[in-house]
């Protein structure tokens, strides 16, 4: 079985992202340049939240070493847009066969990795191969399961075979499973070596990232001439860091602190949208969670509109998909707050007299979501034994042992409804009328097919209160004056560097 | 309470420090207790509405971002502090009265040995030691109990030695030991209760600190675990917003600092109190001066010492 650990991690990169990303609404650009003279030999340095493990893209787990590298270091046949709408990258045209199971794409003849080596057709087969390989390590290989070979008839078409339609192949592609390496190569994680406009400079673990612009870059040439990433974990240090200009771009959480900054001539301020769900997740295999009213009970005990006004931000949703997938319906209507039924709910499952529950979270969450929870929840008489644990702990006693009751994490990943039907995975919705409606998702062979299966899909979620979506995150962003163009929205995993540039001041 | 418990009350209450600072411990005690029975509000109850809630008839002192009453989370936070404070201050005394006995009473090579042992865990800061009980145990209010109190009682033994030393130099103790008295008897009758003037003091420096430490702790995320109320974790929480909603830090900041602020003012009235050299006046006889036993044994030397103080006291003054 293969471990979906980028499921698991990705829930960190919530934070990872929210170190990076929101908007000003609309393009997906920062605010637009105002004009100056854009300054070639500009550094910007990045304000980041969450570190990356390691630097090999085709072993590393978690959305951050993707949020660095992907689009900027590595690029694949596509890539996709800040909204997740595909266009060609690597390739220049792709065909897909009428039965949907052949793909064939055309390469671009004058790209290059970072080294000089021109890209090969040979380079992209040995790439995929690798993450389809039986024995692959690469993390994120669920995503290319559909991929039943990659073959090359000539220098410039690579054609991937699937074993049945795969509507999500596409954009898995533009993933870190599409990533293409280089035929042969060693020591990605130490000097990763890609075909994008950036080049890999350095990483000091612990501190920073580096990258510089790829001049030999075949497309439009980055706007700057390095761009650094700093780990600044702490919220306090981030804001400070933001402040004191020792970061130009940085991801504050807080909208109290964020209003500080409005106003400020010497900082824009802006708000982006993100693919963060922080999930509720009910432990469906024991206990009192076995029973679905409870469950309810629970949805309904909770004002999730109260925690995004005290958190200050986030969109209310009522299923894992985000309004921006184009499968979303507004499912917010299913369990409204109302802790008087809440109540009759319990009183009907045995629980009357009030019910104790495990809550588990990691620690690198803001306190006052559990805390919040902890209190709504005591309202409808259930009372809350609260464990702040590691991310590593929660990852052994919750992901992998389904050692829980509730769990509260950030599930992070762009289109991860498929997730919650898979055998083992740490809740979701076990039934086979869950599993035909991902299956039909998948295997659609038009958009609207798609759509309509995982809208029921995300019902279906909801309905059986397998969780229950607390919110959907808000990413805000202060930046200096006259940086501008850096990604503003949070929803494809992916920050595009290519378009940031620094006005001479 | 015994004669010298109540002589030893009415010196801390005739000092102007140690009254103000019993009245402020007392202050602290009477939060902890009144928290058990009534709060205004439940401490952690999260409130959307009244989120930032402005100090008023509502909220006594306003509200955090959850909506979460302030003032009842100073109250129930001063339980957390006093339990650790006394708590801490427990072990401390078990261990540096303990580490002083060991470091004088057995053989020289024994007793030399804890003394040097004494002095290079002196070099071990508190707050070092709590962090890597939290890195091991987790985080809660009982290891920064033991923390706090493990580590203060070395600083204490440090102290209590040089005390220890002298009193079983004194002559009462050879005159005691030539009539044939043991160490455990020496120990109890003798030396404890010679050096509970200056435990007591250190004692009430170490309440002082171990409210201190324990905030410290919290604020880092190392001492009492959420959800229960503690000053320090306030002082966390609210601290993003100094500059913007400044009133609200105030709240468990002057809470801290008036209890840390209490108990050293205590500590000086107990010390005035006890310490027959700072006394103002003879003592109204043997019996009511807090040392008991030596008054009892050794008479001539008690006396003989407080006959000085007048004398000393005027001189002092001209």
């Amino acid at each position: 079985m293969r471990i979906r650990s980028f499921a698991v991690v990705a829930v960190v990169a919530g934070l990872a992202l929210s170190a990076c990303g929101s908007d000003g609404g609309g393009g997906g650009g920062g605010p637009a340049s105002t004009g100056g003279r854009a300054n070639p030999d500009a550094t910007v340095t990045i304000g980041a939240v969450l570190e990356p493990t390691g630097l090999d893209i085709t072993r590393t787990s978690g959305v951050a070493v993707g949020q660095i590298l992907l689009g900027n270091v590595y690029e694949g046949l596509v890539k996709r847009d800040q909204k997740g709408v595909v266009s060609p990258a690597l390739a220049t045209s792709y065909r897909i066969s009428p039965d949907g199971r052949t793909y064939t794409f055309t390469l671009a003849d004058n790209a290059a990795f970072h080294d000089g080596a021109p890209v090969r057709a040979a380079d992209v087969v040995s790439s995929l191969t690798q993450v389809i390989a039986p024995n692959s390590t690469n993390p994120h290989a669920s995503d290319l399961a559909s991929i039943s070979a990659v073959s090359s008839p000539d220098p410039r078409t690579v054609v991937l075979t699937l074993t049945e339609r795969d509507s999500g192949l596409l954009f898995n592609l533009t993933g870190p499973a599409g990533a293409i390496v280089r035929q042969g190569a060693t020591g990605l994680d130490g000097r990763p070596d890609g075909t994008g406009p950036f080049r890999f400079d350095s990483w000091r673990r612990g501190d920073s990232i580096t990258l510089v612009r790829n001049d030999a870059y075949r497309g439009p040439k980055a706007k700057v001439a390095r761009v650094v990433f700093r780990y600044l974990t702490d919220p306090n240090a981030q804001n400070n860091a933001v402040r004191t200009g020792q970061v130009d771009i940085g991801a504050i959480s807080d909208y109290d602190l964020v209003d500080t900054y409005r106003g400020n001539p010497k900082f824009t301020v802006a708000e982006g949208t993100t693919t963060d769900k922080f999930t509720l997740a009910f432990n469906q295999d024991r206990g009192p969670l076995a029973d679905v009213r409870v469950r309810h009970a629970i949805r309904q005990g909770i004002d999730k509109d109260g925690l995004i006004k005290v958190l200050g931000a986030g969109t209310r949703i009522g299923s894992p998909v985000p309004p921006l997938d184009p499968w979303y319906s507004d499912l917010t209507s299913i369990d409204r707050y109302d802790p008087a039924s809440a109540r009759r709910l319990l009183a009907q499952a045995g629980h009357g007299g009030g019910l104790r529950l495990g809550l588990t979270i990691p620690n690198i969450y803001p306190p006052s979501i559990g805390d919040y929870v902890t209190s709504q929840l005591r309202e409808i008489g259930i009372t809350i034994d609260l464990r702040r644990v590691e991310f590593p702990a929660w990852l052994t006693d919750v992901y992998t042992k389904h050692d829980y009751d509730l769990s509260i994490v950030d599930h992070a990943e762009a289109r991860d409804l498929a997730f919650y039907v898979k055998p083992g995975y740490y809740f979701g919705d076990r039934s086979p009328q869950a599993r035909d409606l991902a299956k039909a998702g998948a295997t659609a062979a038009s958009d609207a097919d798609r759509d309509t299966a995982l809208r029921a899909l995300a019902r279906r979620y909801s309905e059986d209160a397998i969780a229950d979506w607390l919110l959907l995150a808000k990413v805000r962003q202060v930046a200096r004056v006259g940086v501008t163009g850096y990604p503003t929205d949070n929803i494809s995993a992916i920050y595009d560097l290519s378009k940031i540039e620094v006005v001479k001041s | 309470m015994n004669a010298s418990a109540r002589a030893l009350a009415r010196g801390v209450w005739g000092s102007r420090s140690g009254r103000l600072g019993a009245v402020l411990s007392g202050l602290v005690v009477v939060a902890a207790v009144v928290s058990l029975v009534w709060t205004p509000y439940d401490p952690t109850r999260v409130d959307p509405a009244a989120s930032w809630a402005p100090v008023g008839t509502a909220h006594w002192f306003g509200t955090d971002r959850l909506g979460r009453d302030l003032f009842s989370q100073v109250l129930v936070g001063a339980r957390t502090t006093l339990l650790v404070a006394v708590a801490a201050t427990a072990i401390a005394a078990v261990v540096g009265v303990g580490l002083a006995l060991l470091a004088t009473l057995p053989p020289r090579l024994v007793s030399e040995g804890v003394a040097h042992l004494v002095d290079v865990l002196l070099a071990f800061p508190v707050l070092l030691l709590a962090m890597v009980l939290a890195a091991v145990y987790g985080g809660s209010r009982w290891t920064a109990i033991v923390a706090i109190g493990v580590g203060a009682g070395i600083g204490l033994g440090r102290v209590t030695r040089g005390e220890v030393r002298r009193v079983l130099g004194a002559d009462y103790v050879l005159a005691a030991r030539a009539a044939g008295a043991g160490t455990g008897r020496i120990v109890r009758r003798h030396v404890l209760a010679n050096i509970t003037p200056t435990v007591s003091v250190q004692l009430s420096l170490i309440l002082g600190l171990s409210v201190l430490t324990e905030a410290a702790l919290s604020y880092l995320g190392f001492g009492t675990a959420a959800p229960t109320p503690s000053w320090g974790r306030m002082l966390a929480e609210l601290q993003p917003y100094l500059t913007l909603r400044p009133l609200t830090l105030l709240w468990p900041g002057l809470a801290v600092v008036l209890t840390v602020l209490g108990f050293n003012l205590l500590g000086d009235g107990l010390r005035e109190a006890g310490d027959p050299r700072l006394l103002e006046r003879p003592a109204e006889g043997a019996g009511g001066a807090p040392r008991t036993a030596p008054a009892a044994e050794a008479p001539a030397i008690a006396s003989a010492s407080r006959a000085r103080l007048p004398w000393a006291r005027g001189a002092g003054r001209t």
